[in-house]
Formats: structure tokens, sequence, C-alpha cells
């Protein structure tokens, strides 16, 4: 059983649920930017909802299966052709040895999670088959795949089903990040935190999986104060600390930056606040230039919408009879 | 004397525990012990727990506890002895000393470039913590006439297995990454194999010496 890679894409990668427990070594979670699209994937094609998937950036790849398997494709809008006819995206579709699954030009969205039944059955490095391409570890061979690459399949009941439009998630327009203000909050102006929640601010270009950098906002004004021994000269720096995922950066007061599943564990600038987990799907959904707002919330809205976000997920497997 | 610590919600998944603000081996000492005595004793939910110099984050899954228990946790681990600091194993190190930023560094420090590399060879250094990437192993130690802030501008594309120095510290890189650190030389031991049985050369309290080798 295996999936052949006959063009790969911009930046195709095999991801799963991402491999906690070795943050403390710099080794960051990985995994689908997108957990919500990942896990609706798999669970069209009938695997455990963290199998490993592939995980498309902007384009499609082109594949060619050797066996029958069922596939779905779920995430932003990358609409999926099996020997050129079109197939829908959220919804779970045979294939047979020989067909090839292409991709017409991205709707909407960033990234698609295809899922194979059976999963991607590439070897667990560190407890999971996530690719984290900076440390070339995990997935296929520590990289993005190529044109070329074979990968193996696991062995698994193909799903079925389909998942309407109002059980998906997707970023509103602006999208909207719910962050709890953090530690060095009190480190700007009251003026300018009150001018990062009013702003509009865009996706930059650069934008990855380590982290996504916002512009077009308001440079951040700091209270005065003296260094502390050990940070850096600029007011945006701190004694190196130890950055949370979703954890929000403004190197030099003037473009946040949110890191995301590859985030870099730690360093010396100081943490605005952090994008809430529910929220952090929705930014691997934006492409380059798509506005976005930062919305103040409390502990307590946090750990509802984290509530809310579960609950998203457990009527996604009622549906679909899980 | 480190004072008690503060903590903060930081994330909705995490607590941080903060020692202080400042870069000193006490707050260090108490962000390791507390780190050693979670890993020995964790509380139901305990995600991961990742020490800084000043301070210690926990993570959790906050569906199954909260801040107020994790903290309550975390005050009641404080309160017991400290147990007998462990000495580390002592990890050597090979270094050319041919970075680009040797000169630069003499020229800031008032040495020359030999007296620059003695210094940094004299050094008692301590895996004080990993962190920014894999492998990035920040080493506690770096002696005072070398100690220099960080450049203004970080340069991009420096080569993996560069040694670095800046306030106070060193790592020896190991991923192509750009830096604002000050590049001295360049290091063949391999410090990051992951896909070996150990990945890491070092363990946090691990005691380095740097050896000049000359290719």
């Amino acid at each position: 059983m295996a999936v052949n890679v006959i063009s790969p894409g911009l930046s195709t990668t095999v991801q799963d649920l991402g491999r906690p427990g070795y943050y403390h070594l710099g080794i960051p979670l990985s995994g689908g930017m997108d957990r919500f699209a990942l896990r609706a994937a798999n669970m069209l094609v009938g695997n455990d909802e963290g199998a490993a998937v592939l995980e498309a950036v902007f384009m499609g790849p082109e594949l060619e299966f050797t066996e029958a398997a069922t596939v779905a494709v779920a995430g932003g809008e990358l609409p999926p052709k099996l020997n050129g006819d079109d197939r829908p995206t959220w919804e779970a579709f045979p294939v047979k040895p020989g067909d090839r699954l292409t991709f017409g030009f991205l709707k909407s969205g960033a990234r698609a999670y295809i899922a194979v039944s059976g999963g991607i059955d590439v070897p667990v490095k560190l407890g999971s088959r996530s690719t984290y391409t900076l440390g070339a570890l995990g997935g296929h061979e520590g990289r993005a795949l190529k044109a070329g690459d074979s990968l193996p399949l696991g062995k698994g009941i193909p799903g079925k089903g389909a998942i309407p439009a109002n059980l998906r998630r997707q970023p509103g327009n602006p999208a909207e990040l719910r962050m709890l203000p953090g530690l060095y909050w009190h480190r700007i102006t009251a003026a300018a935190g009150k001018q990062f929640f009013a702003d509009t601010w865009k996706v930059a270009p650069e934008a990855d999986r380590i982290g996504y950098r916002f512009k077009g906002g308001t440079a951040l004004e700091f209270v005065p104060r003296e260094q502390p021994f050990g940070a850096g000269s600029n007011p945006s720096n701190i004694v190196d600390a130890c950055y949370p995922y979703g954890s929000i950066q403004v190197p030099g007061g003037t473009e946040p930056i949110v890191l995301h599943r590859d985030a870099v564990s730690g360093g010396g600038y100081m943490m605005l606040g952090c994008v809430i987990s529910a929220d952090m799907d929705l930014i691997g959904q934006l492409q380059p230039h798509s506005p976005a707002r930062f919305v103040e919330v409390t502990m307590d809205q946090a750990l509802a919408a984290r509530h809310d976000r579960q609950a998203a997920l457990a009527a996604l497997r009622s549906h679909l009879g899980r | 004397m480190t004072q008690a610590p503060l903590f903060r919600p930081v994330a909705e998944h995490g607590l941080l525990v903060e020692f202080g603000d400042r870069l000193e081996e006490a707050t260090h000492a108490a962000v390791l012990r507390l780190d050693q005595a979670l890993a020995a004793d964790p509380f139901p939910g305990f995600a991961e727990a990742i020490p800084a110099y000043v301070n210690l984050l926990v993570r959790f899954d906050p569906l199954v506890t909260d801040h107020v228990r994790v903290a309550a946790h975390l005050q009641a681990l404080l309160r017991q002895p400290a147990g007998a600091a462990q000495a580390g194993a002592l990890r050597t190190v090979d270094v050319v000393y041919d970075g680009p930023d040797l000169a630069e560094v003499a020229a800031l420090s008032g040495l020359t470039t030999g007296q620059v590399i003695a210094t940094h060879l004299s050094g008692a250094y301590r895996v004080a913590l990993y962190g920014f990437a894999p492998g990035y192993a920040y080493l506690s130690g770096l002696p005072d006439p070398i100690r220099l802030p960080r450049k203004e501008a970080a340069i991009r594309g420096v080569p993996a297995g560069s040694v670095i120095i800046a306030a106070g510290q060193c790592i020896v890189t190991t991923l192509t990454m750009p830096t604002g650190w000050w590049i001295i030389g360049h290091s063949p031991t391999p410090i990051l194999d992951p896909n070996g049985p150990r990945p890491f050369l070092f363990d946090v309290g691990d005691r380095v010496q740097f050896r000049q080798v000359t290719a």
C-alpha cells in the first residue's frame, strides 16, 4: 500500500497531532497547523483522529495510489480532482489502484489536509510522524515531499460521509484572533495597548509553520525602564525565557509574530500575550495579506472557547456516527 | 537569595513560574530545582515543563486541571526541602577559533585575539537550558572579560556548528539559523543527532569544557 508523489505542490509535509514532551530540548510540538481540519479529514476516512495525513500549503500535490483506499480533503478550499474529475472537499471518496489525485487553485484558506484510510505510515520519531523540517526530523526523511517519493500506508477500515458547512471551522474576514494579554503587557503604554486591539493587521509574507508575522498596525510605545541585567538593549528584549505556543512577540515593537506549531522554544523577546488554542487553527488558514484583528479575552473566555472547540469536535463525531 | 516566585497564567494551557527578572545563578538554580521536583511528582493533566534562566513554563491540559490547582501543586513542591544539586557529567567540546567576529570581540573587550581565545577556554561552563531551536544548549559561565551585549542586528544563515557568545552565555549552534550573537569559532563536535540513540550530547546541568583544535 503506497501513495506515490508525482509532484509535491509548494510545500507538502506529513503531519499528525504532533510531538509533545520535547519542547524543553528545543523540539517543538509540530503537527497540523489546523488540527480541527486534520481531525475532521481523519474521521471522514475512518482513521484515528491523530493519524498522519498530508498538509499541503497554498497548492496541492499530484498523487498516485497503488491500492484501493478512501481519501478526504478538509481545511482550506483546495478542490480535489480524481483523474481530472471534480471531487468535493470535506467528504470521503474512494480511489482505485492507478488513480491520480490532483488539485485546482486554492479558493480560500491556506492549508488542506489530505487524509488516506490507514494513515501515512512513515516511521515514528520521538513519538510522532510529524515533519519538523527545520530540525530535519520525522515525516518523510525529515523534509517536505519531493517528486518520486513513495509514502507507505497503514491498514485501515475505510470510513464514509461528509461534513456539512455548518460543522466546519473557518476564519472570518477579518480573522478575529482571541488573545490573553500576557506577562509583559504592562511594558507597553495604555494607549499602545488600546491601539493594538483597534488596528486591523495584515498577514505578512513571512508566515510559516514557525510563526505568523503581522504588519500594518501601529508601532508599540513602551513604558520606559532600565533593562534588567542579562536582557538585550531594545525595550522589547527580556532575559531569555520560554515561549508558549501562540505567544505573541513584537521584536523592536513593530510587527507582532504569533509562534505556531514549529515554534522556537525560547529567546529574548517579550511576549505581549498569547493567542488562545482554539484560534491557533484559524491562523493556519490565513493567507499572506489577509486581514486579522486581535481580540482581548479573559482566562474564563479562553477556557470556554476551548470547551466550545471540544464540543465542535464532538458534533463531528456524532454526525459521522463515531 | 531568591524571593518567592510569581505564578503567571500566560496561556490557558500554561503557567509561568517566575523566580526573578535578572540573570543570576541562584535564580536559575531555583528554576531547575522546581523542574526536577515536578518531573519526580507531576500532577494530573501535566503536559510538560520548560526551564529557562529565570522562569519555568509549566504546560497542562486545562480541561483536566486549572491554573489555581497547578499553582497549589507547585507551591507544595516548593515547600519541600531542596535535594542535593547534581554535579552533572563533564563534556568536552572542540573549537576551531576562526570565527568572523573574533577580531571585533577582541577590540570591544580590549584584548588580543589570543587573549579572547584563552579567556573563552578558561571558562567553567554549565548547560543552563535548551532553547530557541533543537539542540541549542545555552551555556552559562562565559568569563567576564568577553561578556558583550548582543549585536545591533542579527546575521542570517550562520552555519550549524558555530561557537557564538553574548550576554555571559555561549552556544554551539546545531542548525543554520540567524543570530545576533558574536561568532568566535566553529566546533566539529556533534551536538545534535535526532536519529541517534542519544539525540543530544548534553543534559541540563552538565559541565562543559572547550578544547582548542586547529581544523
